[in-house]
C-alpha cells in the first residue's frame, strides 16, 4: 500500500489503511516519543494520543511537505503538550551560559543509536526537551520558549547544561570502551 | 550566546533523527478502542464536563428566575391554601373536596354563617387577627369558571367566616350558596385590594372577636356590589346590594374580571453583526511590523442570544452568549532557489604529438543558482464564544423608540484559532488545524461599549428592533506566545435583532 493509498483509506477510516499507517510509522514515532517521556509507559502514552490526532486530522493533511514530518510534528507538540502538564519547572535552574570546547568530531562517530537513546533518555527533564527541541527537531530558542513558557535564556542555558552533561556521559562511554579492549 | 550547531547536536541528530523501534501492539489496540464512536463521545463529555455542567448550570438558574416571576404575577390569581401550595381551594356545591385538602379547607355551610354555628376553630387558621380583603369577588363562588378566571374568593370567604365565629353585627352573607374556604395569604388579599381600590372602595371597619378571645380588626374593602348586607358602613350611600343569585354573580363577574397589570421586565435578544476588526501587535517588533506587513485582518461576524431584566425605567441588565469570529488573511512572497543547469559547447584543440593539433568540442555544464518567489496565501481565523454581561441606560424613550447606552464585558468561555500562521522567519505558514498549533492560547475578558435603538413598530406586540453600534476593546493579549508577539483586537460590531418582552 503506498502512503497516498494509506492516506486516503486513513480518510476513509478504513481500519486496514490506519493499522498499516501505524505499522509503518508506530517504530520512528516511538523512539521520537521516547525521547521526550519520562518513562516507557509516558512515551507509549503519547504514541497513542498522538496517533489519534493523526487518525482524526489526516484529512487536513495538505501535501505541503513530507507526511511523515506532519505526524512526527503531532508526536512532539503532543509531547509538548504533555510535558506541559506534568510541568518541569521547578527543575529550570538558573540563566547561566555555560559553553564547553566542543568534542572532537571522530570521538562522537563511534556511539550506536541506542546508546544515544539511552544518554538522551537519562537527561534530566528540563534539558531533554530543550535539548531533543533544539538539537533534533530544529527549533529556535524563540520557539523552545514559545512552546515551554520559558524564557529564551532559560531554553539556552538548558541546552548548554544538556550538552555539557551529554559531553560527559560520552566522554565516561569512551573510557569504559577503552577499558574494555 | 551562541546559537550555531554544535558537534554534539549533530551527533544526535545524525544518530537519533531515523531510529526506531519496535512499534508495540498494545498500543495499537488501545488506539483502536479509543476512537470507536461510543468512547468517543463519553470522552468528549468527560473532558468538557465543567463547561457542559457551567452552560446547565446557567440555563436552570435563568429559567429558574424565569418561573419565580412569572409565579409572583400569578399569585394574585393563584389562591394558596393554609399549607401555602397553590391548590385551588375553592368548590362547587356537592363537590366533594379532595381529601388531601380536607386539612386545609373548610367548607362552609350558609347555615353556620347566619347561625353562627360553625366550629369556631376552623377558622383559627384561616382567618388571620387583621387582613385586608376584597369581598367582591366573593360572589363566583357559584361559577366554577370565574373561580378559575379570579379565584379569589376565600379572601371574602374568610371575612364571612370570621364574621360567623362571634361577632356582634349582622352577619356577612358572603354567598347564597356552599363556599369552600382557604386561607389567603398576604399577597392574594394585597392584589384584590388592589383589584377593588379601582372601584372606589369603601373600607368598613368591622370589629371581630376571635376564637380565642381576641379583637381583631379586620379591614373589609367592599367594591362596588359586594358590600355584605347586614354591614353598614359609615358613609350609608356606599352600602352595597347584595346577591341573591347565581346570574347576578355571573352578572358581576363579566364587569369585574380586570387583568392585573404587571409590566414586561423580562426580554430575550437575538443579535447578529458584521465585525469591523483592528488588531494590534506587540512585545516583538520584528514580527509584529512583519506580520502587519503580509497579514491584514479581514470583516468576521457575531451572533448573540441574551436575556435582559429591566431593573427600573432606565436600567436593566443583559446576559447571554455570543459567537464571534474574526479573520485574517496572509499573502507574502516566499523565496525558493533554482538550480539550473546550463550546457555549453566549448570548442578547443588536443596537440598529438604526432599528428599536430587536433579540434575538439566538447560539453560544459555550468551551474546556476537564483532565487525566485512564489506568492503564498492563507488564512487564519480566530473564533470566540463569550458570556456578554452588560448594563444598559436608557437616554431617551417614548411608545415608539427607546435610545440606550450600554457598557459591560465579555467574558470568554472558549477561544480557538484556525488555519495558518506566519511563521516566524515570514516565509512560510504553519498550518493550525492539523494539531500541530505550538502556541498556547488564554482568552481574557474584554470590554464592550456601545448604544443602542430599540424601535417598537406595533404598541400591541412585544416585540421590538434593535440596531446596537457597539466597540469590543481587547483588554490583555489573546495570542500570548505568538513568538512573543501579543495580540488585541479591537472589534467593531453593528448588531441587528430583535426583542422580544415577556
Amino acid at each position: 500500500m503506498s502512503e497516498e493509498e494509506i492516506i486516503n483509506g486513513c480518510i476513509r477510516e478504513d481500519k486496514a489503511s490506519q493499522y498499516a499507517l501505524y505499522k509503518a510509522f508506530a517504530g520512528k514515532m516511538l523512539a521520537v516519543c521516547k525521547r521526550y517521556g519520562r518513562t516507557d509507559l509516558e512515551a507509549e502514552d503519547i504514541l497513542q494520543e498522538g496517533f489519534i490526532k493523526v487518525y482524526d486530522n489526516i484529512s487536513k493533511f495538505r501535501g505541503n511537505g513530507s507526511f511523515e514530518g506532519w505526524v512526527r510534528r503531532i508526536m512532539v507538540n503532543t509531547a509538548l503538550k504533555m510535558y506541559r502538564k506534568n510541568s518541569f519547572k521547578n527543575e529550570v535552574i538558573g540563566i547561566a551560559e555555560d559553553y564547553d570546547e566542543p568534542t572532537e568530531a571522530h570521538v562522537l562517530e563511534k556511539i550506536s543509536s541506542s546508546e544515544l537513546m539511552k544518554m538522551v533518555h537519562g537527561l534530566p527533564e528540563g534539558y531533554k526537551v530543550v535539548f531533543n527541541l533544539y538539537a533534533i527537531e530544529g527549533f529556535s530558542h524563540a520557539e523552545i520558549a514559545d512552546s515551554l513558557g520559558v524564557n529564551e535564556g532559560t531554553s539556552r542555558s538548558q541546552l548548554a547544561k544538556a550538552r555539557k552533561w551529554l559531553q560527559k556521559k560520552i566522554q565516561e562511554s569512551q573510557v569504559e570502551v577503552y577499558e574494555r579492549k | 550566546m551562541n546559537e550555531s550547531r554544535h558537534p554534539i547536536d549533530d551527533l544526535f541528530k545524525d544518530g537519533l533523527e531515523h531510529y526506531q523501534l519496535e512499534p508495540p501492539m498494545h498500543v495499537w489496540e488501545r488506539i483502536d478502542q479509543k476512537r470507536t464512536p461510543v468512547y468517543k463521545l463519553t470522552n468528549n463529555f468527560k473532558q468538557n464536563y465543567r463547561w457542559y455542567l457551567s452552560v446547565l448550570a446557567g440555563l436552570a438558574v435563568m429559567s429558574s428566575a424565569a418561573v419565580m416571576l412569572l409565579s409572583d404575577g400569578n399569585n394574585g390569581n393563584i389562591p394558596v391554601n393554609a399549607q401555602g401550595s397553590n391548590e385551588l381551594a375553592t368548590t362547587t356545591p356537592n363537590t366533594p373536596l379532595p381529601s388531601q385538602s380536607e386539612e386545609s379547607v373548610h367548607v362552609v355551610n350558609p347555615s353556620e354563617i347566619k347561625s353562627g354555628a360553625a366550629n369556631p376553630n376552623a377558622y383559627m387558621e384561616t382567618a388571620p387577627k387583621s387582613e385586608t380583603a376584597s369581598a367582591s369577588n366573593s360572589t363566583f363562588a357559584n361559577n366554577p369558571t370565574a373561580q378559575s378566571q379570579t379565584p379569589v374568593t376565600p379572601a371574602a370567604s374568610n371575612t364571612a367566616a370570621t364574621m360567623s365565629s362571634g361577632t356582634p353585627v349582622a352577619p356577612i352573607q358572603a354567598t347564597h350558596t356552599e363556599t369552600a374556604v382557604a386561607a389567603t395569604n398576604d399577597a392574594t388579599a394585597q392584589e384584590n385590594t388592589a383589584t377593588a381600590s379601582t372601584t372606589a372602595p369603601t373600607t368598613v371597619e368591622v370589629p371581630v372577636t376571635g376564637t380565642d378571645g381576641d379583637q381583631a380588626l379586620e379591614n373589609i374593602t367592599a367594591s362596588n356590589t359586594e358590600l355584605p348586607s347586614g354591614i353598614e358602613s359609615e358613609d350609608a350611600e356606599t352600602k352595597a346590594p347584595e346577591a341573591t343569585s347565581t346570574d347576578d354573580v355571573a352578572d358581576n363577574t363579566e364587569k369585574q374580571v380586570t387583568p392585573p397589570y404587571r409590566a414586561k421586565n423580562w426580554s430575550i435578544d437575538f443579535l447578529g453583526s458584521y465585525s469591523f476588526t483592528n488588531r494590534v501587535l506587540q512585545g516583538n517588533d520584528a514580527y509584529a511590523a512583519m506580520r502587519n506587513d503580509m497579514s491584514q485582518m479581514n470583516g468576521g461576524f457575531s451572533f448573540m442570544f441574551r436575556a435582559g431584566y429591566d431593573i427600573n425605567k432606565n436600567l436593566s441588565v443583559r446576559t447571554g452568549l455570543a459567537f464571534t469570529r474574526l479573520n485574517e488573511s496572509m499573502k507574502f512572497n516566499q523565496p525558493y532557489q533554482v538550480t539550473e543547469i546550463q550546457n555549453r559547447q566549448v570548442t578547443g584543440y588536443v596537440v598529438d604529438p604526432i599528428s599536430g593539433p587536433k579540434q575538439v568540442t566538447y560539453t560544459v555544464q555550468d551551474t546556476i543558482q537564483r532565487t525566485e518567489y512564489t506568492e503564498v496565501t492563507g488564512k487564519n481565523s480566530y473564533s470566540f464564544l463569550d458570556i456578554p454581561v452588560f448594563a444598559n441606560y436608557t437616554v431617551f424613550g417614548n411608545r415608539f423608540l427607546n435610545v440606550y447606552a450600554s457598557a459591560g464585558m465579555y467574558v470568554n468561555l472558549r477561544f480557538a484559532q484556525g488555519g495558518q500562521l506566519l511563521q516566524q522567519d515570514g516565509q512560510s505558514l504553519i498550518d493550525l488545524e492539523t494539531g500541530a498549533n505550538p502556541f498556547n492560547v488564554r482568552a481574557n475578558i474584554d470590554l464592550g461599549f456601545g448604544a443602542g435603538v430599540a424601535i417598537k413598530p406595533w404598541t400591541s406586540l412585544p416585540v421590538e428592533f434593535l440596531v446596537e453600534p457597539s466597540y469590543r476593546l481587547g483588554t490583555g493579549s489573546l495570542l500570548n506566545n505568538s513568538f512573543g508577539a501579543k495580540q488585541n483586537f479591537r472589534t467593531l460590531n453593528t448588531y441587528v435583532g430583535f426583542r422580544y418582552r415577556f
